[in-house]
């Protein structure tokens, strides 16, 4: 029994760990699903955003070409639209955050020691949850863009190019969100941090219109930074699915997430020095 | 007591709520500035973004920079005021979930009122920054503008106060109102920041009642002779409507909850 025990709280191996993130995950899925009408509600205001800007399109193009401007038809850009408030919506919002909670009221020191690495726990937890809304608010966001302009040419290809570049994002978005969590050893609160990177995920990730429809400054900024690829690339692929944009925003996501690991790492392993644990 | 006295009562009540939040958020002084400039800094992103996309997609019925960047002023200011004063209004649903609401059913004071200004948003004085900010930098309005756009300030405050007390109010009936409450006023906020000349049908009847939308565009480009428009006073009106009918009772709380 003691050794049982042992073997538990051993670090183990690569595909151990990923095994115990993987139990994680599908833990938290489980406990979700028994809170999914609550979700069901939260997704009123995806079907309020959609709705809005199914009528702010209308009006636009009274007075300009939306195609001509964008690239895109106006059911391609409710479905680009449905496709992005998904993957925002399925984010944990700035104040729903655990790590900074649990760093300001000490709780971390209970969380380390368990037989997975803390950051890993959350990962786990974190996608599992993530996941769920994403399908949830995926599916509401299709019905509905059916409803309001109809259906356009999706595939089965298409469905699998874009959510196979966001799982990825998914990963690299939890990297660098958990990396401003932690920075909560020094400051008190990080909600202020988080919103702004939300912001900046939201805006020069093209997530209400897509880049193309930017005019030329605001364009360019926007694409000299990564955020495009966390929101617009996976997007882009739901409504026009190409296999080497796939490829691109897959490395991209993929170096956005490894780029991510060393602030994370550097800040966890400093503020861990700030915690203290007595008593047995 | 007359009715003067028990003003200056709940006045200086209020007032000392909120000084006592003030100085409770500036005992982290640090967290609280960042907040604050935060959400500052959050709202300019917006104002940036809406800015960039009625230059890009100029809107039918003359709505440009101006009229832009007053819309999202008085909504910013507005919602800002209102959490800054009522900051427990948006946690309504929790507190009464959780049981919380009996720390207040004993004490002397008005139960609602007293939930409502018991806490101060971190965050909203940031969003009162920037709309006064936004409206005087850029819109450079005149004196009597200013005044209205105050007016509309202090309106829109009540209003979302007493339409997050109603939404948050549902908790009563339905236990966890907390997601529903938020979504709902998330949608006040969202239809709030549009232009209601995008809408048409039912959505556009519903908006029409309101005159918030009319009246805050009144207060970047009216001469002074035009900045209400006449029925803007009249009973039917939401933001009087509710001032008159519900929101000062809700407010002053004439009546325990």
């Amino acid at each position: 029994m003691a050794a049982d025990r042992q073997a538990l709280r051993r670090p183990g191996g690569l595909l151990l760990t990923a095994g115990k993130v993987w139990a994680v995950l599908c833990i938290t899925l489980r406990s979700r699903l028994a809170y999914v009408g609550e979700l069901l509600l939260r997704t009123l205001f995806l079907i309020l955003i959609l709705f809005t800007f199914t009528q702010l399109w209308h009006a636009t193009n009274l007075g300009k070409n939306v195609l001509v401007a964008t690239g895109f038809t106006i059911q391609e850009l409710i479905w680009y639209l449905v496709f992005t408030e998904a993957l925002m919506l399925s984010a944990a919002n700035a104040r729903e955050i655990e790590v900074d909670s649990e760093v300001r009221s000490g709780d971390i020191a209970y969380r380390l020691g368990r037989p997975l690495p803390y950051p890993l726990f959350h990962l786990g937890a974190r996608l599992g949850e993530r996941l769920l809304r994403f399908g949830l608010y995926l599916l509401v966001g299709m019905v509905v863009a059916l409803v309001v302009v109809g259906p356009i040419q999706l595939s089965l290809a298409g469905l699998w190019l874009s959510c196979s570049v966001a799982l990825v994002s998914f990963v690299g978005d939890w990297i660098w969100t958990f990396a401003i969590s932690v920075t909560s050893f020094w400051i008190e609160d990080t909600f202020g941090l988080h919103l702004l990177y939300r912001r900046a995920l939201m805006i020069l990730g093209g997530m209400l219109i897509p880049l193309s429809a930017y005019p030329e400054w605001l364009g360019h900024i926007a694409r000299a930074l990564p955020f495009q690829y966390l929101v617009y690339y996976p997007a882009r692929l739901f409504v026009h699915p190409d296999g080497q944009v796939w490829l691109l925003a897959l490395g991209a996501n993929l170096a956005i997430a490894l780029a991510g690991l060393l602030p994370l790492l550097v800040i966890y392993r400093i503020g861990l020095r700030f915690v203290s644990t007595q008593g047995g | 007591m007359n009715k003067s006295v028990i003003k200056q009562h709940y006045g200086r009540f209020i007032w000392g709520y909120l000084l006592a939040n003030t100085q409770g958020a500036l005992e982290y002084r640090l967290s609280f500035v960042s907040q604050v400039f935060a959400m500052l800094l959050n709202d300019v992103i917006w104002l940036v973004f809406w800015l960039a996309y009625f230059t890009r997609f100029p809107l039918v019925a003359g709505w440009g920079r101006t009229e832009v960047v007053t819309l999202w002023a008085v909504t910013a200011a507005a919602f800002g005021l209102a959490t800054t004063i009522c900051g427990n209004a948006t946690r309504l649903a929790s507190i009464i979930a959780r049981g919380q609401l009996d720390v207040y059913l004993p004490l002397p004071k008005p139960v609602l009122l007293h939930v409502l200004i018991s806490t101060m948003s971190l965050t909203a004085p940031g969003d009162v920054a920037f709309g006064l900010g936004a409206y005087l930098v850029i819109i450079q309005p005149r004196p009597s503008q200013l005044g209205l756009f105050v007016l509309c300030m202090i309106t829109g405050a009540v209003l979302v106060v007493a339409f997050t007390v109603l939404t948050q109010s549902l908790a009563f009936w339905l236990g966890n109102a907390e997601g529903l409450g938020a979504q709902l006023v998330a949608a006040l906020i969202n239809f709030s920041t549009y232009p209601t000349v995008i809408f048409n049908g039912i959505v556009k009847v519903a908006l029409f009642y309101d005159h918030s939308s009319r009246l805050y565009c009144l207060c970047a480009r009216a001469a002074p002779a035009q900045l209400l428009p006449p029925n803007a006073a009249r009973p039917g009106n939401l933001h009087h409507g509710l001032w008159c009918s519900g929101g000062r009772r809700l407010l002053l709380g004439s009546t325990p909850l």
